[in-house]
């Protein structure tokens, strides 16, 4: 490195200079590194003593809505989405709290378009309990309830945050049956909606979550391409498929 | 003469960079899943530390890849080489911390941030080599940006 070079001058000033820099440099990065890690919306999810957020909003969003299974509307609607997602996937949360809202009261809740879920796991196995979990809720025509609620209080990716403990509290937030729901998640049938989710998002070729497909209830469904946070382009496919 | 070298390597690394930001960027706003041989990019692109309330890193890491060619091509003398240097720090710094979170929390392997990671290591080196050189050397040649 020193090569062709001669030794070091003392430079007073430019020594200064260097300080600085290195100051303007550890603070910067400093400071990008607080906002990032302070990103992190939640740590509620792993404080058993923090009070549960977002069971006044889910039941204001659901409440009068009906749900089967993993389904939530009228069967009637003339229009059904498919949702994929994951649970512990931020987007899928950004969605769900920011986008979901709107859709649901203007669409599911006049009749019109007709919501199921479909849980995907890629991120890890808290996503498979979480979505066994879900798919438990849904025995009791709640899983919507669970979800959304799982999506306010989501904790950090792979942290091993979605605990029994945890679970019982979305539960009893989303007035869930707690020994029922939980004798049925750790069964074979819980998983079977997982297989079908992956199955159904190969074959729309879903490689990322939140993912939508869109269509006629009955199908033929067609995927979605949207920014998730826009839920005027949410509308506009709605309202080509009712027109 | 070395420093033309660490010049035109500089630039050469933030030009590579911003080619990676971009795709990143583009693949971020498109909501397509990156070309990953890794198989975990999707699990980091869509992780808690792939935006920043809401910008994503991806266009962040393009910013700054921009600003560092911006700082070799239009500024002259010791401004070019403090400014690209304390962006490339910068940059190294950060995206030292997202690769931790990369392997120790989230646990999965993005391999196109992998090479930014690579990118800006060596970017830090070759711009300190620079800022150190040219302040032992006091050459005017420094200077010149190549």
């Amino acid at each position: 490195m020193s090569t062709g070079y001669s030794p070091p001058q003392p430079n007073k000033r430019r020594n200064v200079m260097i300080a600085g820099l290195i100051a303007v440099v550890v603070v910067v990065a400093a400071i990008l590194i607080v906002l990032s890690s302070g990103d992190t919306t939640n740590t509620a999810a792993t404080d058993s003593n923090a009070p549960l957020k977002g069971v006044k909003e889910t039941a204001a969003m659901l409440d009068g809505i009906p749900q089967k299974g993993n389904t939530l509307g009228k069967k009637t609607a003339p229009v059904t989405m498919i949702e994929y997602a994951d649970y512990q996937c931020p987007f899928c949360r950004d969605y769900a709290l920011s986008t979901m809202p709107i859709l649901v009261n203007e669409y599911v809740r006049t009749g019109k378009v007709r919501m199921e879920f479909n849980p995907l796991t890629f991120i890890g196995p808290d996503s498979e309990t979480a979505a066994r979990a879900g798919t438990a809720a849904g025995q009791q025509n709640l899983e919507w309830n669970f979800t959304h609620l799982f999506y306010f209080n989501q904790g950090t990716e792979r942290s091993g945050y979605v605990t029994d403990a945890f679970i019982n509290r979305l539960y009893a937030g989303a007035g869930v049956n707690a020994s029922k729901a939980n004798a049925f998640r750790t069964t074979p049938a819980a998983a079977v909606p997982i297989a079908d989710a992956t199955a159904s998002a190969e074959k729309y070729g879903i490689a990322s979550t939140p993912s939508f497909v869109v269509g006629p209830t009955g199908g033929p469904y067609t995927k979605l391409e949207v920014e998730i946070s826009n839920a005027d382009a949410f509308k506009s496919a709605f309202d080509a498929l009712l027109k | 003469m070395l420093d033309r070298r660490l010049y035109r390597t500089a630039l050469a690394l933030a030009l590579i960079g911003v080619a990676v930001a971009a795709y990143l960027t583009y693949v971020h706003y498109a909501g397509i899943e990156p070309a990953c041989s890794t198989g975990g990019c999707e699990v980091v692109q869509t992780s808690e530390w792939s935006d920043v309330y809401g910008v994503p890193v991806a266009l962040m890491g393009l910013f700054g890849y921009i600003a560092i060619v911006a700082s070799l091509l239009a500024l002259r003398g010791d401004a070019q080489i403090f400014v690209s240097a304390a962006l490339s720090l910068i940059g190294f710094l950060y995206s030292a911390y997202l690769t931790y979170q990369e392997l120790f929390t989230i646990k999965a392997i993005c391999q196109w941030c992998v090479a930014s990671a690579v990118i800006l290591t060596l970017l830090a080196i070759v711009t300190l080599w620079r800022l150190f050189a040219s302040s032992s050397s006091n050459s005017t040649e420094a200077t010149n940006g190549g």
